[in-house]
């Protein structure tokens, strides 16, 4: 469904953001993208929904080349492809509703769509979007007092009101605190699994990516470095994802160093007066 | 990005101890560049008082005459008689009949003792009987066939001070210009600003006209404009669209170009159009400034109004010069008097208004 052929980004400042990555991936799968920041995993969602232009290579969904397209050709191809950011970026001074009926501005073209009107079709799946993650009650309130978490599943019912056949989500839940983070993650792979939508996940939190992917996919330098089940990210896989710089070994002062913070810190006597 | 440059400048590495004794000294050290700025600013001030003749013994020579101008501004004469009047009329029936049984009728009502009220156009006029044959004769003069009157009321009659119909006049002026000149800066401002102009040739050529439009001032279009269409408000009108849009052009543009470019690529990236985007990302984003400067327009169109009736483009401008040339400085002062209560209660209201949107 998604197919991706030796997929490489230049940027002008000639910085090499994307050597070449090439990789299939079916309907319903949910996989997490891990790697260093600045490996490459923003530009390469970005890609996808065409807002980086590749310096060469295709990426193919559902047969359509999305780098060959047209902008408007990519107007309408992206009204398929759900888009969920690490700041949410919603609009702050728009109600959680207006929010989620945004993701249906792709299907309703035309003057009525400027005057803020939409038809009971539109607005029953934004309704239903924003249930899903569980936020009716909060459809009226602002989008600037919404919580760090709320926000992140109103975008998250944003881009399932799109009905779209790929949800990219960069670093979702890296603005979020741990516990928030999980349930962000599972409100997005649960609409992801029940809706059988392709959803790629740029994500840090290893842990994270184990527990909700079906599938790895490790970029360092541009390059894929792992693309397999969980299970397989061993203690090598993840030195070639994250320390592939940090071959030679440590000199014996850093490894004092580190053995020390390893170390609890001595109890001091506390002294009062 | 003025205060980058410099700042970077100044980070050129100082040895320790020269940097140590900098900071210690009590009174920063005057370079002969420094020196030579100094200069330069007094030059340029004395020259520009020798260019605007300022001198404070012409000013004292000058006090008793603003002292007797002072004096004839009091009292201050709202001109109540001469002002317009409006009647108002309780109860009563209204009729109408043929202009040539009108006398006849009316003085067989007034015999019965009872209240007449003429209108003349729309505004019904309380007839004495002993008027009664003028104004029927008036009243034909118009045309009219048949003539309408209340019988049967009772009914008073107000005063106004002339000056409010004036006043009035040149508030209306001010709404009607500003939300012209809104109407044309929010398209404008589209494409004098950096971020959402559809190419920087655009953006140029844009804030080019816009800043010829700015640079000329409200009067110049009165002129230009009363020459075009005649006299009255409505030259006054489009004066305020033209003196207006240039700076709310800009000012909008600068609301649109502090907007968070995020918000607006995630309108985008759901595959909204470029009008969508504008309605869905850019306008919420950037309404409650462009609010607030439409605000400050319309209080700032309110007292350049004013001054417009001096070319003869409506409004109470055109009542003060009348009054000044006239040397009838206590009406002079009675329609300032009235205009500033009318101006502090709109500056009142839209500063009310605008706090509700920040």
């Amino acid at each position: 469904m998604l197919q991706i052929n030796d997929l490489r980004v230049v940027y002008a400042n000639g910085n090499e953001a994307l050597k070449s990555i090439s990789l299939k991936a079916e309907r319903g799968e949910i996989i997490a993208i891990i790697g260093r920041s600045g490996a490459g995993k923003s530009t390469f969602l970005r890609c996808i929904n065409g807002l980086q232009k590749p310096t060469s290579g295709q990426i193919v969904l559902d047969g359509a080349d999305i780098t060959a397209m047209t902008a408007s050709e990519l107007r309408l191809a992206r009204r398929y492809i759900g888009f969920i950011w690490q700041e949410f970026n919603l609009v702050e001074r728009l109600p959680a509703i207006t929010n989620v009926l945004t993701g249906r501005l792709g299907y309703h073209r035309g003057i009525s769509s400027l005057m803020l009107y939409f038809n009971a079709e539109h607005r029953a799946i934004a309704l239903r979007s924003l249930e899903r993650v569980g936020l009716l009650q909060r459809a009226k309130f602002r989008s600037d007092r919404l919580s760090g978490g709320e926000k992140q599943r109103v975008a998250i019912a944003r881009a399932i009101s799109q009905e779209p056949k790929i949800i990219l989500a960069d670093e979702p839940v890296a603005s979020l605190d741990p516990e928030l983070s999980v349930q962000v993650m599972t409100d997005l792979a649960r609409v992801a699994r029940e809706d059988g939508v392709l959803t790629l996940i740029n994500i840090h939190q290893v842990e994270l990516a184990k527990q909700f992917a079906d599938r790895l996919i490790g970029i360092a330098q541009g390059v894929v470095v792992y693309d397999g089940a969980p299970d397989g990210l061993n203690e090598d896989v993840l030195d070639s994802i994250y320390r592939f710089d940090k071959s030679v070994s440590l000199t014996a002062e850093e490894q004092a160093l580190f053995k020390r913070r390893e170390s609890p810190l001595p109890r001091q006597p506390i002294v009062l007066g | 990005m003025s205060q980058t440059a410099p700042a970077s400048k100044s980070i050129a590495p100082v040895a320790p101890e020269i940097l140590r004794e900098q900071l210690m000294r009590p009174l920063p050290r005057v370079g002969l560049r420094a020196f030579i700025i100094f200069i330069l600013v007094i030059a340029l001030l004395g020259w520009s008082v020798q260019g605007t003749e300022t001198s404070i013994s012409t000013l004292v020579d000058g006090l008793p005459d603003v002292w007797n101008f002072i004096v004839r501004l009091f009292p201050p004469e709202f001109e109540l008689a001469r002002g317009t009047e409006r009647t108002f009329i309780n109860g009563g029936e209204e009729l109408n009949v043929p202009i040539s049984e009108a006398e006849d009728t009316l003085r067989r009502i007034f015999d019965a003792d009872q209240s007449v009220y003429v209108y003349e156009g729309d505004q019904p006029v309380p007839l004495a009987q002993r008027d009664l044959s003028r104004t029927i004769s008036i009243l034909r003069a118009d045309g009219l066939t048949t003539i309408r009157y209340v019988v049967g009321a009772s009914g008073f009659t107000i005063g106004f001070p002339s000056i409010i119909s004036a006043i009035v006049e040149t508030i209306q002026m001010a709404i009607i210009g500003t939300l012209g000149a809104v109407i044309l800066a929010i398209p404008v401002s589209l494409l004098a600003a950096r971020n959402v102009s559809p190419h920087p040739l655009v953006y140029q050529v844009t804030r080019f006209i816009l800043n010829i439009l700015r640079s000329i001032p409200e009067l110049i279009y009165g002129l230009v404009f009363v020459a075009a269409v005649g006299l009255g408000p409505f030259p006054g009108v489009l004066a305020i669209i033209f003196g207006s849009v240039g700076s709310l052009s800009r000012l909008f543009a600068e609301a649109i170009e502090q907007i968070d470019p995020q918000q607006v690529l995630a309108i985008q990236a759901t595959g909204a159009g470029s009008a969508q985007t504008f309605i869905y990302a850019v306008l919420p984003q950037a309404l409650p400034l462009l609010i607030s400067y439409s605000l400050v327009y319309f209080e700032h169109n309110v007292r350049n109004a004013t001054i417009l009736g001096y070319v003869g483009a409506g409004g109470v401008g055109f009542e003060i010069q009348k009054y000044i040339s006239l040397f009838q400085y206590d009406r002079l002062m009675g329609t300032v008097i009235v205009l500033v209560v009318a101006v502090t209660v709109i500056d009142r209201f839209s500063s009310y208004v605008r706090s509700r949107f920040i």
